[in-house]
Order: structure tokens, then C-alpha cells, then sequence
């Protein structure tokens, strides 16, 4: 049993280091790399190769001369607005890392309906990023700026329906309520069927909100030279930069704790191992074992990169595969057909899904009796 | 001084480039251009190419820097944050190549900028102009030569269809 000042300091090391800001941000620069490896190798180039190992730390050394170069600040712009929107744009992305689960199956922080906090965190980015464009007064910046605020509030609503549609289907509004109902039905939520719709709604919708091709409209270099962004150099940059590989993180955790089970893995479908696993000591449990809760950590965050990196493939597929189209041509797939899709699977999920439980995965869950309850 | 090292080969290993036409043919723009495609893939060495001139690091500038064009290009150049390099590629922009001795006088991007490396050609080479980005990360360094070590690459292996590629 460990004192009470020991459990604070453990709680804030997690948070600066281990499944916190540091853990996020080594993942984020190399999901980064992994991007654009897989993005030069699907364009039949080789992409970064003399920055460390094939390239690994090149996320890092941008990021790093991003910060050593000189910050521009525009006469007519509104300098302390700019200032602070980049502070805020990679605040929102790390905060809302902290409630996806990484090495335990609740985040760091974590409560009872903090999946409406996860929407509202969202929200707030796509509030940030339209700020960032006004706040740089160009006129370059300002079509992006304008199509950013419709792109990212169109597509909000599909993903917000997805993530609402997994709370319906597990009952439950917390993240980590979710992925524990995964792990005590023995199987991902991406197994019931219309949840494979909803997965690819979210996986859509998160390109879409990341603003990558073929979404990448609001910075379209070749045709307004960087959309709201185009004023941004140094440091401003540097954070920006960085808060968007935070954010593709983000996205990828959270289909991966929502869709894929999170940081579970094979224990899934072994209770014993499950069982054993949750013997391991952690911040909630500290009556535990230590060395067991020390693999399960280690554990649970392999997992978590692996699922994330797939995710992360998936998206720069659909970088490299689609072509970008004009912006009203956008509004309208998500107007027209996301969002009444998703509505309508949302009633099937309310009728359809208590009546498959009932009738087949009743008979799946009787293969595994008793354990990982 | 570790954080200067550091910054250092931050700067060296992520060079963006921005493109500037100052009223040249064309020519080297395509070659600029078959630099970023996948044949020679500066990615290798982290060079991005930006649209703003805010997010770039490097000018990579074609063309005799005409009238209209001297202005704008030196606008271009103080928008982009410091430290700033600036390449030269081809005959014009190196001196003015064949617009040197015409009735108005476009004598090089030097006469506007001042000008880090020179690549001469009419146009040159993707190969010359790859050399000349290496040349200027070698000065970032404060060495003579090129200091990327050459790593080799078994593109055989990529192919898929051998016959069609036997010589």
C-alpha cells in the first residue's frame, strides 16, 4: 500500500511522462514517420532515409528547427490572439489524450461520462483552428479559415453519432466503461454489425477532421499556400505541427478504444490471462502486485501503439489513394449521405442490437465460462 | 553549445524549400520539380516543399529576376523567417544567362538577394541540382564537401516484372 503523497507523485509522473504528455508525444513524432514512410512507399519513393534510423527522427528534427526559427508576427495580425491559439491548439489534443486508455483500461484521467467531454474537446479544436485563420488576418488565410469552420463542423456530427452510437451499444458513456465492456463480452464492439459502418464513418470523418488529403481543403498548398496556417512560421508552427500528429494520435486511440477494444489484446478471448493481468498493482489498485502491473503496463501500451500505427496505416492509405475534391462537393457527402446514414444506423443499433445479443452472442459469451468479470 | 549542435542538425537534416519563378522559361522548374518526384525523392534528405513562404526555409529560385519580378522576390524573401538560404538554379538565375545582354537588364537573382549556392545549366540536372542542395547543407555544417553518406539500395529487389526490365 503505498502513502498518499507517493500515489500524487506517481499520478503526475504518469502525466508528464510515461502514458502522458512524453509517451504521447514520442508516439505522435513516430506515427508521423510511420505516415510518411507509408505514404513515399505507396507513392513508390522511399521517403525519409538519413535522419537516425530510416528516417525515424525526422518528425523530430522539423519539430526541432521549427522551434530554433524565427517567429514572424504580421503588423495587421492579432498577436496575442495567435500566440495564444497555438498554446491552446496543442493543449487541447494533450488533454484530450489523457482520457483515452493507454496502459490500463481507463486514461489517466478518467469519470463517469467523459466521452461527452471527449466530443466538447473536439469541438473546441475546430473553434481553434477557425481563431488561428482570423486571428493571422491574410487573405489567404481567411477561404481557409472559412472552409475549415464548415468542413470541421460538418464533419463532427458523424463522428460525434459514432461515438454516441458505441455508448448505445455498450451502454455506457464512459470511455473506460466501454472498454471494459469489451473485455467482459469477450469481443470488440467493431464485431456487431453495424458497428463496422460506424467504424468506417469514424475513420472517415477523423480523415476528414485532421484536415489530410483528400480532406485537405481548408490548407490547400498548391491553391491558398497553407489555408489558415499560412502565416504561422517558428515556433507557432512547430505547435501546430505538432498538435495536428497529436491529433491523428488522438483519433487513432480513440477508434481503437471505441471500435477495437483499446489496449486489450489477446486476454480477450483468454480469461485466465485477463484474470492474471488484473492482479497487477496500478493507481487504482494499489493493493496489487507490482511486477505484474509492471507487464501489464508495458503491455497495454504495446497494444495500444500497434492498434494506433494500423489505424494510422489506414489513414495514409487514404491519403495516397483519393484525390482531393472542390469544398461545397465535401459538405455535401457529409450533409447527404454521412450524416443520415449514421442516423439511420443509429435506430438500427436502438432495435436490431438487443435483439443479436439475445439471440447469437448470448451463445458466444457461454464459450467463456466464468473469469475476466 | 549542445543546444546550438543540436539546433544545428535539426536545421541541416529538415530543409523546406519554397519554389520562386522569376520570369524564367520553365525549364528549371521542371527540373525543381523531377527533383520532388519519385525518380530522385529529396524527401530522403527531410526536404518538404511549402506554399508559403512563412513555412519555408530555403528559396529555390529560377529565373533572371525581371523588373516586375525584383520587388516581389525581395518581398518574398523577407517574409521568410530567419535563417533563410537562398539556391540559385540555372544560367539565369545564376547571371542572367541569355536575357544578360538584353535591353533591359536582368542580371541574376543576385542583384536582388544575396544568393547561398549557384547552380548553373540551362537547365540543370536533377542530379546537379540535388548536388547543389547537398553542397548547401555541407556549408550549414561548416564543411567543404557533401557530407551525406551515400546508402545504398537494392532496387532490383523492387521490381516485380525482371523481364521487362532486361537489358
Amino acid at each position: 500500500m503505498l502513502a498518499v503523497w507517493a500515489q500524487w507523485l506517481l499520478l503526475i509522473l504518469g502525466i508528464l511522462f510515461f502514458p502522458g504528455i512524453g509517451f504521447c508525444i514520442s508516439i505522435a513524432l513516430f506515427d508521423e514517420w510511420i505516415d510518411r514512410k507509408f505514404y513515399a512507399a505507396l507513392q513508390d519513393r522511399i521517403g525519409p532515409l538519413h535522419t537516425g534510423f530510416k528516417g525515424i527522427l525526422q518528425p523530430l528534427a522539423d519539430f526541432l528547427k521549427l522551434l530554433a526559427n524565427e517567429d514572424i508576427e504580421p503588423k495587421a495580425a492579432d498577436k496575442w490572439g495567435m500566440r495564444i491559439v497555438a498554446v491552446i491548439g496543442l493543449t487541447i489534443p494533450l488533454l484530450a489524450l489523457l482520457f483515452v486508455p493507454i496502459v490500463n483500461l481507463s486514461g489517466i484521467l478518467s469519470f463517469e461520462a467523459d466521452l461527452l467531454l471527449l466530443s466538447f474537446l473536439t469541438t473546441i479544436l475546430a473553434l481553434v483552428i477557425y481563431l488561428a485563420g482570423w486571428f493571422s488576418a491574410n487573405r489567404l488565410a481567411m477561404p481557409g479559415t472559412m472552409r475549415a469552420a464548415s468542413q470541421l463542423l460538418s464533419y463532427e456530427i458523424p463522428i460525434l453519432m459514432a461515438m454516441f452510437a458505441v455508448a448505445l451499444r455498450t451502454e455506457s458513456l464512459s470511455v473506460a466503461g466501454i472498454v471494459t465492456w469489451q473485455l467482459e463480452h469477450h469481443r470488440p464492439v467493431i464485431f456487431s454489425l453495424p458497428m463496422v459502418i460506424f467504424f468506417l464513418i469514424f475513420l472517415l470523418s477523423s480523415q476528414a477532421e485532421l484536415e489530410r488529403s483528400p480532406f485537405d481543403i481548408p490548407t490547400a498548398e498548391t491553391e491558398i499556400v497553407g489555408g489558415w496556417e499560412v502565416e504561422y512560421s517558428g515556433k507557432k508552427l512547430a505547435f501546430f505541427r505538432l498538435s495536428a500528429d497529436l491529433q491523428m494520435v488522438y483519433a487513432a486511440g480513440l477508434g481503437a478504444a471505441l471500435f477495437l477494444g483499446g489496449p486489450i489484446g489477446v486476454e480477450m478471448w483468454i480469461p485466465a490471462f485477463a484474470d492474471w493481468l488484473g492482479t497487477g498493482a496500478s493507481l487504482a489498485q494499489p493493493g496489487g502486485v507490482m511486477w505484474v502491473g509492471a507487464i501489464r503496463m508495458a503491455y497495454y501500451a504495446l497494444i495500444f501503439a500497434i492498434k494506433t500505427t494500423l489505424i494510422v496505416l489506414v489513414f495514409s492509405t487514404m491519403k495516397a489513394l483519393m484525390a482531393r475534391l472542390r469544398i461545397e462537393q465535401f459538405l455535401e457527402f457529409s450533409w447527404k449521405w454521412l450524416i443520415p446514414v449514421s442516423l439511420g444506423l443509429m435506430i438500427v443499433t436502438f432495435f436490431w442490437v438487443p435483439w443479436l445479443d439475445n439471440t447469437l452472442w448470448s451463445k458466444f459469451e457461454a464459450l467463456f465460462p466464468g473469469g475476466a468479470t | 553549445m549542445v543546444l546550438k549542435k543540436i539546433v544545428n542538425w535539426a536545421r541541416v537534416k529538415s530543409p523546406w524549400i519554397i519554389h520562386v519563378n522569376t520570369g524564367g522559361c520553365n525549364g528549371c522548374d521542371i527540373e525543381v520539380v523531377d527533383v520532388l518526384t519519385p525518380r530522385y525523392d529529396v524527401e530522403r534528405l527531410g526536404i518538404l516543399i511549402q506554399g508559403s513562404p512563412r513555412h519555408a526555409d530555403v528559396l529555390v529560385v529560377t529565373g533572371p529576376a525581371t523588373q516586375q519580378m525584383k520587388s516581389r522576390l525581395k518581398l518574398l524573401w523577407e517574409q521568410t523567417p530567419d535563417p533563410k538560404f537562398v539556391i540559385a538554379i540555372g544560367a539565369c538565375a545564376c547571371s542572367g544567362g541569355i536575357f544578360r545582354h538584353s535591353y533591359i537588364p536582368c542580371l541574376g537573382i543576385d542583384t536582388v538577394i544575396p544568393v547561398d549556392i549557384y547552380i548553373p545549366g540551362c537547365p540543370p540536372k536533377p542530379e546537379a541540382i540535388i548536388f547543389g542542395i547537398a553542397q548547401l547543407l555541407a556549408k550549414l555544417q561548416g564543411k567543404d564537401t557533401p557530407v551525406i553518406t551515400p546508402k545504398e539500395i537494392d532496387l532490383k529487389s523492387h521490381i516485380k516484372d525482371k523481364e521487362a526490365f532486361a537489358i
